[in-house]
């Protein structure tokens, strides 16, 4: 009996979708921008796979509201290069050299969300390097991080790190 | 009954059903986007942050509380471990004249590896053994600044 009531099921999806537009998957921005990849670009993306896989194959329009259209593009290029396995270091180099500090926060807050791993790596290694040198105040305000030291709390606990405290690049304000 | 509950089994909205939870799912990932301040999740911060080296992870003890506790927590500290050696080869060094002891690091993926066979002579070759781990020695070759791995 169950096998009948998911057979009813696939043939009830199958009437609602496209058969036609199986073939690429669409994804769509937050901001309504339609993105369409082959499969094996959606496989690089557990969220969106899993996604398909649980519709069967059925549903092949896949909204992603949390990302948006400017940085989709920068997704499904890392992707295709992986799959391509051309992910090179002067592949890696290149691709970050374009993106500012908040656009890597972006991005990396995409690939957590579509759950890539290689680029979820590869960019947590991104920011660290870039923050490698930031003040505590930059870090902070770069990860939204509220102090709630009080004053003589936090002026305590510098005294005991101060030797830590050498060679802090000063805070770029116009960084972004 | 028995008839009755295999029609209620058969009812096309039991199918229908199974819909608005897919809907919903993505109600829920609209709501998350509706906050436009890209602040990040402590798990993710800490993915970073285990990847800095530790001087600066010590200033960032003065960010907060709940990060001057994890960053000083166990856990924390063998995931920051075991990144930083399974990246980089670390090793010191002990210069004779002034006396001095030098800590040099390499991108592990800048480390080759080439295979040989050490013997007693090859060994001549090297100025000291510089460090061991596991029983993997590790010795600087006297001329060229290189590392050698060797388990003997």
């Amino acid at each position: 009996m169950a096998e009948e009531v998911s057979s009813q099921m696939n043939s009830l999806s199958i009437s609602e979708t496209n058969p036609s537009s199986s073939a690429t998957i669409s994804l769509v921005s937050g901001d309504d921008i339609v993105f369409k990849v082959e499969p094996t670009i959606a496989k690089e993306m557990e969220t969106v796979q899993s996604f398909i896989d649980e519709t069967d194959g059925k549903i092949t329009t896949i909204p992603l509201p949390n990302i948006s259209s400017h940085d989709l593009p920068y997704v499904i290029e890392y992707c295709e290069k992986s799959i391509a396995g051309k992910i090179t270091k002067e592949f890696e180099a290149e691709f970050v050299k374009k993106l500012n500090n908040e656009e890597v926060k972006e991005l990396f807050l995409a690939a957590n969300y579509l759950n890539i791993k290689k680029l979820l790596d590869f960019l947590s290694q991104v920011i660290a390097d870039r923050i490698a040198n930031k003040s505590v105040e930059y870090v902070r305000r770069y990860f939204g991080i509220e102090n709630d030291f009080t004053p003589e709390e936090e002026a305590k606990l510098r005294e005991e790190l101060a030797w830590t405290f050498t060679g802090v690049d000063p805070d770029d304000e116009d960084e972004n | 009954s028995r008839q009755k509950r295999l029609r209620l089994r058969r009812n096309p909205n039991l199918v229908v059903g199974w819909r608005p939870e897919l809907e919903s799912e993505m109600a829920t990932a609209e709501e998350i986007n509706n906050d436009s301040v890209p602040s990040l999740p402590m798990d993710l911060v800490g993915e970073i942050f285990c990847r800095l080296p530790v001087k600066l992870l010590l200033q960032l003890r003065c960010m907060c509380k709940s990060w001057n506790c994890l960053i000083s927590d166990r856990n924390f500290t063998r995931k920051h471990l075991s990144l930083s050696t399974s990246h980089r080869l670390h090793y010191a060094v002990y210069k004779s004249e002034p006396h001095e002891l030098i800590h040099n690091s390499y991108p592990l993926d800048s480390v080759s590896v080439l295979s040989t066979n050490l013997t007693q002579q090859h060994l001549l070759l090297y100025n000291s053994i510089t460090a061991s781990c596991d029983g993997i020695l590790c010795l600087q070759i006297k001329s060229k600044g290189l590392v050698a791995l060797w388990n003997p």
